[in-house]
């Protein structure tokens, strides 16, 4: 009966948040939503999963490629065998982690446009408007975009 | 109690292949078109044009490099103060007032430069910059060296040019945006026990262009540069383009350098075209030719590079490049500049001050090989 117990409480622990917790991941959750970068050809749903938050291209401007006709494909990824997937749907922001303050930050940004993947630090100026920074082993060789909230009208 | 633990186990098991199926985008259906119809919860951002366009080669945040140039015929004129007229053909001048010619075998050395961004948003940019370039000389021979000559000026000694520099980008909306810059460099003999405003130039551009979309930006405006030895004031260029298969591009600001570039892939690209480089040297031995006299000795150096480079990706944002073309002379011509007042010669437009020295430089092929950390 006492293992049992012992048992209970362990996993309590790790799954019961204290009030504190619940209210920062609460303040955290303020980057859920759908977000436009100042460019406006793309749209990101940012969602959480586990701790951490996540952004994926729901929408873009120009879904299909000029050359081709056929949706954008991630055709300047790296990695090869991603040349395949398409944009829409791309989980371009990955793993940040909420700071409190409203700072996100140990994420990534992925760019389409080159395929290259920079560190990433969002912050929340206001209620709808993001400060997302990608930048190159140090935040000063990096560039910041403002990003708005957006309200799906469906 | 044994299937306690059991439960246990099997729930942080399905917890983390929960977590895993999110990452990996098995989760539910999504209706793509709800996202085309919404409203901006705070009021829409603006749209600036990006200092950038898709395909260009790697803006440079640091650069370290090394260049040399091969062997090369020189000749130089004698020295006299205001003695060749502006309109006089160079070789003629030189021909009639030979001083010293010969071979130099090497001319090279460092050059570093760093470019970093001070403010860097969509709305506006500001970066501080300082550069580095060292060109040291040997000669081949002594032969016909004058004592106090030009040759035993340089033989076995550097012009250096160490300049800092800021650039201002300002976008207006979505396609039009305004460029500043402005630099102040040293240039000439000087060690560091020498350094003063004696060697300082200084030179400014602006631009107001356009960006009509992601693979072409264009800008027209108006610089005092250095780069043809003395000071000249002339308009500029800005050309960007990347063809639609981005295979291909134009990178020029004329007419200071404009390059063909052929990206192989993501990592590797091939510029191909030229540059036109220079700078005013202070040379402090020739300088104040008469005691009391405050005078400047400047050898207007201004070449063009036609050259062909490789660019290639080291590691992660690390890039290496090497060059091979050949330098062709533009000017290697000297003026007297009295208390430091700077000569006009725009053209002959407006200005046609006679110079006090005319050399001549053989052509040489040259190579450059720098390694660099960039924004691709």
């Amino acid at each position: 009966m006492k293992k049992l117990i012992i048992v209970l409480l362990a996993v309590s622990a790790i799954y019961v948040s204290s009030p504190i917790q619940a209210q920062e991941a609460k303040d955290g959750d303020a980057l859920i939503g759908v977000w436009e970068p100042s460019h406006g050809k793309a749209r990101i749903k940012i969602d959480k999963i586990a701790d951490k938050y996540y952004g994926r291209i729901v929408w873009l401007k120009e879904p299909n490629d000029p050359e081709t006709g056929e949706p954008k494909l991630d055709k300047n990824n790296p990695d090869e065998s991603m040349h395949s997937a398409p944009l829409r749907g791309y989980r371009m922001l990955k793993d940040f982690e909420y700071q409190g303050d409203g700072v996100w930050t140990e994420g990534t940004i992925y760019d389409p446009e080159n395929g290259n993947t920079y560190s990433s630090e969002i912050t929340l100026k206001d209620d709808n408007t993001l400060d997302i920074r990608g930048y190159i082993g140090m935040k000063t060789f990096g560039r910041t975009d403002v990003w708005k909230r957006l309200i799906i009208k469906k | 109690m044994k299937h306690l633990s059991l439960l246990t186990v099997l729930f942080f098991v399905l917890s983390t292949s929960f977590v895993k199926a999110q990452e990996e985008g098995e989760e539910e259906e999504i209706d793509w078109d709800a996202y085309g119809e919404v409203e901006y919860a705070g009021g829409q951002t603006k749209s600036y044009a990006n200092a950038k366009i898709v395909g260009l080669s790697p803006a440079k945040f640091i650069t370290i490099g090394y260049e040399q140039q091969f062997p090369y015929d020189f000749s130089y004129s004698n020295i006299e103060k205001d003695a060749y007229a502006f309109d006089q053909d160079r070789k003629e001048a030189i021909d009639n007032n030979l001083a010293e010619e010969g071979r130099i075998g090497y001319t090279g050395g460092l050059r570093i430069s760093a470019n970093i961004p001070v403010i860097s948003t969509n709305s506006f940019i500001w970066q501080m910059g300082m550069n580095y370039m060292q060109s040291a000389y040997r000669f081949q021979d002594d032969i016909g060296a004058e004592e106090g000559g030009l040759r035993e000026q340089l033989n076995g000694r550097s012009l250096h040019t160490t300049g800092l520099f800021t650039t201002l980008y300002k976008p207006f909306n979505e396609t039009t945006f305004m460029l500043l810059q402005a630099q102040a460099d040293m240039s000439g003999d000087y060690s560091l026990s020498d350094l003063g405003d004696q060697y300082l130039r200084y030179s400014a551009a602006a631009l107001f262009g356009k960006r009509p979309h992601d693979r072409l930006q264009w800008a027209l405006g108006i610089s005092r540069t250095y780069r043809v030895g003395a000071p000249n004031y002339v308009p500029i260029i800005l050309y960007n383009y990347t063809s639609q298969n981005r295979k291909w591009g134009i990178e020029a600001l004329l007419p200071a350098r404009a390059f063909y570039r052929y990206s192989i892939n993501q990592t590797n690209l091939l510029l191909a075209g030229f540059e036109l480089e220079g700078g005013s040297y202070r040379i402090g031995g020739l300088s104040n030719p008469t005691a009391g006299e405050i005078s400047s000795f400047e050898i207007r150096r201004g070449e063009i590079k036609a050259r062909l480079e490789y660019q290639r990706r080291l590691v992660g944002f690390f890039w290496w490049s090497v060059q091979a073309g050949i330098r062709i002379d533009y000017s290697y011509d000297a003026d007297y500049l009295d208390d430091g007042a700077e000569t006009l010669r725009v053209f002959g437009i407006a200005g046609e001050a006679p110079f006090s020295m005319r050399n001549s430089l053989g052509p040489a092929p040259y190579f450059n090989f720098s390694i660099s950390f960039v924004s691709p």
